[in-house]
């Protein structure tokens, strides 16, 4: 064993008394091995990587076992030698590579450094040596790379540079907190590519610390899921994502779209209740207050117990729970709906945004966010707008709700025709139209109360009602939140409820179109798939139009009926929701569909990858815009003439140069090319 | 570190014992910092001083009596007595009104547009905003007494003027502290929530912007409090402050300079008094600051 931890228990001292964040943890990891530890926001994963590396916070202390790396004890190892393990024979990546690399020094020094400061190599030497290494994370023209500062690299192309200092000694044991959460989905892929590669070349250890199930499930040999401090699952990565044992693992994974799976034909289900604070823990087991399999017997606190060989799980009904998944759940009401009429429509959307100050007197270009967008909503329908970040897709919401105001285009609600700022627009309009924000933490006003936060606007959209009370308690049973939650703070609530509130405020005056911007992207798993439940049931009730963004494609696609793809600024590819996996036209949708890391272990590598950043929208690309990272690209005419809409199958559109039966060979031969270097067998 | 979902779970119990607390002055009180309480103690006895100052004087503060100049502090005269033989205790006792209505009026003042003209300058954004704020520059780029100085020579000085002076001066100052705090807030979902439903900017900024901003204008306000006592005193060491025979700390200040080898209590005490002013404001502002960052700390705890 490499790395092992023993019964490992850690309390931080808070205000509102000693909260156990870490508790009796026993994990093992030999050479070679990648452990996976998954669990939601508050689960202990953080600190559990930080004991791994021997750091405890201030205000932790440990109160049991060990954490031991060849044996020896991290934890109660003096400084001096512990500091000569880390970065040599331990060695970490964080999520944020903006934050872990100095932005002053060059990418190449701060990797030399590693050299310099554990091999005592000379400067020289050293620089060689930070070279090579960025060679082996894939960077391209790694010489180059190296005399680059972090502010001009992309953010993947950084994360490989972080990537670069920990491999840069062959460190025993790699510790991977969240790789790839703060980057974007086609980026990720890259990035797990090259992670994946990395697994096989080195010997190393690695724990890999993920919210996300889909990437656990692509890179883990074994998984440990946490859950409020506490170990509940570890089983190898095929026998727990093919057969869960512990209520909230299989709880989990049924919080996933699975893939191909809509909302007409397959309901969420979301787990009821919130996360235990650790400060108030439930006596026995600390997931039977949110079971559904829940007995007596789960008052006694559960220990491991072994369900198969190397499968332990902390449950003492695991035998009992049928182990065959649920039965698919009636389809969601709303997808019964028809199609109602158009509600929204807007042609040719144009919005750019130029930079004041000392850029704008150097000749500051302008940057054009949206480029000519059509779009159309329809009542009880859900467009979905998908994207990597930078694609427009949020400025265009924007537009629509008013926000920002777009430079050509026209907006009609009902065939009426709608100016752009939202001060010009009547207040009948305002009323129909409502938008719900990305960050729970900041969508309500956090020195009202939830009374005060919606009673404004109540007030605001509905003039005419004299006593607020009962249409805000309404409110509030309309997105299944207790009346006595009017009274209370935002601080107060979790950031699903606040999410709940920002949607009842949207639903306060009975709107016909809700803009949704990535309202789903902030909360966890668990959270989601009950704000999606949300979502669709209040659409069934008051048969609104979505318009959904969202960079995830998976959820994207189960709950809207119709997917635009946007990119700088242009709509790439519009058509049906269910049709869309089966035969992605456009190549970005393509590459986007390929990027998504699916819940279900050792996939085949996927089809296409992007490289490099999104061009910058102040000089787009000539031609078609998506030509300079086009997987697909088939000469020069994508660099020199804009590409026409073609009409693919079953009422898909997209813009390339390329023709459906073309597009859909080199498909198939590249999938062909790649599972035959996997050694795989072509997906049929 | 815990990441914050982590922190939000080692919260424990509710944080409302920290957001009701407001309701009562003692709790208000109870929830602040040592430093807070003193900063508090000792201006409520330079408060006191100035409304009840006329009835605890035992002199007059502008009587001249020449029987006793440049009498060292005594039983008599507690804190001696100057050239003309006026009661120095009198007359620092007499000053603390003049100069806490100076500048708490010229505080108001200057805060109150400042703050209005950052944030509806931030709010607005764009070009307008840039107009400004590079005006605001202007207006910073010039010494602050130098300032003062110009614009009571040219408008002559008096008390009103005293206070339109130091206004000026400490407006823009003011301007950018309150911008810069309505930048990091103008596109949070609430206050575009706000827009959505049909607010104007008065309205956002008021009651939306404004409660959100508190505590930074009331540290803003305290800071401002302080460097005002001491512009005012300057001005008066410089003479174009308070005019005599009123009494002023900083004209008492220039007037003792020239005893200062023969009589140091002259100096000393409106100095002291000036000095421990000007201490516990600071001690307030940095109190007020140490306890929004602790209270939000715990909010998040």
């Amino acid at each position: 064993m490499v790395l092992a931890v023993d019964d490992l228990s850690v309390t931080y001292a808070t205000p509102a008394g000693p909260a156990p964040a870490v508790r009796s943890v026993s994990l093992a990891l030999g050479r070679g091995e990648t452990l996976g530890i998954v669990g939601e926001s508050g689960s202990g994963k953080s600190t559990l990587a930080h004991a791994m590396i021997g750091y405890l916070a201030p205000l932790a202390r440990r109160t049991s076992g060990r954490v031991l790396f060849h044996g020896d004890d991290l934890l109660a190892m003096p400084g001096a030698k512990l500091a000569g393990l880390r970065g040599r024979r331990i060695a970490m990546v964080h999520q944020n590579p903006q934050a872990t690399l100095n932005p002053a020094l060059k990418v190449g020094t701060q990797i030399a450094e590693v050299f310099r400061h554990h091999a005592g190599l000379s400067w020289a030497e050293a620089r060689a040596r930070a070279v090579e290494n960025l060679g082996r994370v894939n960077m391209p023209e790694p010489s180059a790379a190296a005399a680059r500062y972090p502010h001009e690299l992309s953010g993947g192309q950084r994360q490989r540079v972080v990537i670069a200092i920990a491999l840069a000694l062959d460190p025993d044991v790699l510790i991977l907190d969240e790789p790839t959460t703060a980057l974007d989905v086609t980026t990720e892929a890259v990035i797990l590519d090259l992670l994946r590669d990395i697994k096989r070349r080195i010997g190393a250890a690695i724990v890999y610390i993920s919210h996300n199930l889909g990437v656990i499930a692509q890179m883990a040999d074994r998984v440990a899921v946490m859950y409020a401090g506490e170990v509940v699952e570890d089983a190898s990565v095929e026998s727990l994502f093919l057969r869960p044992t512990h209520p909230y693992t299989r709880a989990l994974l049924d919080c996933l779209v699975q893939p191909g799976a809509s909302k007409r034909t397959r309901a969420l289900t979301a787990i009821p209740g919130a996360i235990p604070r650790l400060t108030q823990l439930p006596a026995g087991c600390i997931f039977e207050p949110r079971c559904m399999h829940r007995a007596d017997v789960c008052l006694d606190h559960p220990d491991m117990e072994d369900a198969s060989a190397g499968h332990r799980v902390r449950c003492v009904r695991w035998r009992e729970i049928p182990t065959t998944p649920a039965p698919p759940a009636a389809a969601s009401a709303s997808a019964a709906q028809s199609p109602g009429s158009t509600l929204m429509e807007a042609k040719g959307v144009r919005k750019s945004f130029s930079e004041w100050g000392v850029a704008a007197m150097l000749g500051g270009r302008r940057v054009q966010a949206v480029a000519g967008v059509d779009m159309a909503l329809a009542r009880n329908r859900v467009l979905g707008l998908v994207g990597e970040s930078g694609s427009g897709k949020t400025t265009l919401l924007r537009c629509l709700a008013g926000l920002e105001t777009a430079e050509e285009g026209s907006l009609a609600v009902e065939g009426f025709p709608v100016p752009w700022p939202v001060r010009a627009r009547p207040q009948s309009l305002l009323r129909r139209l409502q938008v719900v924000f990305q960050d729970p933490e900041s969508t309500l006003n956090p020195k009202h109360t939830v009374r005060g936060n919606l009673g404004r606007h109540l007030r605001a959209l509905l003039p005419a009602v004299r006593d607020p009370s009962p249409l805000l308690a309404q409110a509030m049973a309309r997105v299944r939140l207790d009346p006595d939650y009017l009274d209370r703070y935002p601080a107060e609530l979790s950031g699903g409820e606040k999410q709940r509130v920002a949607i009842a405020r949207a639903f306060l005056g009975g709107p016909e179109v809700v803009l949704c911007d990535e309202p789903l992207s902030a909360l966890d798993v668990s959270v989601q798939a009950s704000i999606v439940k949300l979502l669709l049931d209040l659409q069934a009730e008051a048969h609104v139009a979505y318009l959904l963004i969202s960079h995830d494609l998976a959820v994207v696609r189960y709950v809207a009926d119709e997917i635009a793809v946007m990119y700088l600024g242009r709509l790439v590819e519009l058509g049906p929701a269910e049709t869309f996996d089966a035969a992605p036209l456009h190549p970005y949708t393509e590459a986007l569909l390929s990027a998504v890391s699916l819940p279900i272990p050792r996939q085949p590598p996927s089809r296409i990858r992007l490289q490099g950043p999104i061009p910058s929208p102040t000089d787009p690309p000539s031609g078609c815009v998506f030509h300079t990272r086009c997987p697909r690209k088939i000469g020069t005419i994508c660099e020199t003439a804009m590409p026409p809409w073609r009409e693919g199958v079953s009422g898909r559109r997209y813009c390339c140069h390329i023709e459906p039966e073309e597009l859909r060979r080199m498909q198939v031969s590249s999938a062909t090319s790649l599972a035959a270097d996997a050694g795989h067998a072509p997906p049929s | 570190m815990p990441d914050q979902g982590t922190a939000a779970v080692l919260a424990g119990g509710p944080p409302s014992r920290f957001t009701r607390a407001y309701g009562g002055v003692i709790g208000w009180l109870r929830s602040r910092t040592l430093a807070t309480r003193a900063a508090l103690a000792i201006l409520l006895v330079y408060v006191l001083l100035g409304l009840l100052g006329s009835l605890l004087v035992p002199y007059s503060p502008t009587a001249f009596d020449m029987m006793v100049p440049l009498n060292a502090p005594s039983w008599q005269h507690f804190f001696g007595t100057d050239g003309f033989g006026r009661d120095v205790f009198s007359r620092v006792v007499a000053g603390t009104s003049t100069i806490l209505i100076l500048s708490v009026s010229a505080t108001v003042w200057a805060v109150g547009v400042g703050v209005s003209i950052g944030l509806a300058s931030g709010y607005r954004g764009g070009r307008p905003d840039e107009f400004v704020m590079r005006g605001m520059d202007v207006l910073m780029a010039l010494p602050t007494l130098l300032l003062a100085l110009l614009i009571l020579t040219w408008l002559g000085s008096s008390k009103p003027n005293l206070i339109f002076a130091i206004g000026v001066v400490f407006v823009p100052k003011s301007a950018r502290v309150a911008r810069s705090a309505v930048l990091s807030l103008r596109k949070l979902g609430y206050i575009e929530a706000a827009k959505l439903r049909g607010d104007h900017a008065g309205r956002i900024l008021l009651f939306e912007v404004l409660p959100n901003v508190r505590d930074v204008v009331g540290v803003e306000f305290c800071v401002r409090f302080a460097y005002s006592l001491l512009l005012i005193s300057s001005l008066g060491f410089l003479g174009l402050g308070v005019q005599p025979p009123e009494p002023d700390w900083g004209q008492m200040i220039s007037e003792g300079r020239n005893y200062i080898t023969l009589a140091w209590w002259i100096v000393m005490f409106p100095a002291l008094a000036i000095g421990i002013l000007v201490v516990a404001v600071n001690l307030l502002a940095d109190g007020l600051w140490q306890d929004r960052t602790r209270l939000q700390s715990a909010r998040i705890l």
